[in-house]
């Protein structure tokens, strides 16, 4: 178990990056909706370019501390990591996003290249751009879902964490 | 059901322990729909992927 001290320090930075990463992702909706329905098209560019960095430099960290954290916040305390439905499905929700997010860095790359390169249009790469508008939306209420979770901390316990876990703990 | 005697006294803990053991352990109602949901959305997915309607066409 962890200090109370080192507790509260984890706690604040888990907040700090699980908040942090919705805001980041309604931001980068922000561009993707601009990017898809602008007119002008040194916005629209614009709009592409700046995904990229702030993918890599704020949304991706953002996206691993909130997992790290999350990870030393349940197996330091008596939440776990496997003894409540809402912390496994936290855990799940984290996990997916991260993997789903890596798996579209390409998408984002491959619009911000040729935004660099040329002036786009409102058909061009237009299945990509709709993607990342989608994948956007789907992130935030994934992570929006996750917050909910982690405020109303919803009965069950798994098996793993059961009252004849804690039996077994309380005898030993 | 099985019946577990409470073998250990710890003031009030083994009673509720027991008690509880004693209640069938049931999956939550939101851990049920959310997993049905899930399902849904994954074979909602794998069939635009499967069918061709995914976003990749220009």
């Amino acid at each position: 178990m962890m200090s109370p001290s080192l507790r509260k320090l984890v706690l604040l930075t888990h907040i700090i990056t699980a908040i942090g990463w919705p805001g980041a992702v309604a931001a980068f909706l922000a561009l993707a909706v601009t990017g898809l329905t602008g007119s002008n098209a040194r916005i629209v560019c614009a709009a592409y370019l700046a995904m990229e960095p702030i993918t890599w430099y704020i949304i991706v960290p953002l996206a691993f501390g909130s997992l790290l954290t999350g990870l030393v916040l349940s197996l330091g305390t008596k939440w776990g990591l496997f003894r409540h439905y809402w912390v496994l499905a936290k855990l799940l929700i984290n996990a997916l996003s991260i993997i789903l997010l890596l798996l579209h860095t390409r998408v984002i790359a491959d619009v911000a290249t040729a935004a660099a390169k040329t002036t786009l249009n409102g058909t061009d790469l237009r299945g990509q751009r709709v993607q990342l508008v989608a994948i956007a939306i789907a992130a935030l209420l994934a992570l929006l879902v996750a917050t909910i979770l982690s405020v109303y901390k919803p009965r069950g316990m798994t098996p793993f964490g059961g009252p004849k876990k804690i039996l077994d703990t309380v005898g030993k | 059901m099985t019946q577990f005697p409470s073998t250990r006294n710890f003031a009030g803990v083994t009673i509720f322990i027991t008690m509880t053991l004693n209640n069938k352990q049931q999956t939550p109602r939101w851990v049920k729909v959310s997993g049905v949901i899930t399902i849904i959305l994954i074979l909602g997915l794998v069939i635009l992927h499967l069918t061709g309607h995914n976003f990749h066409h220009r």
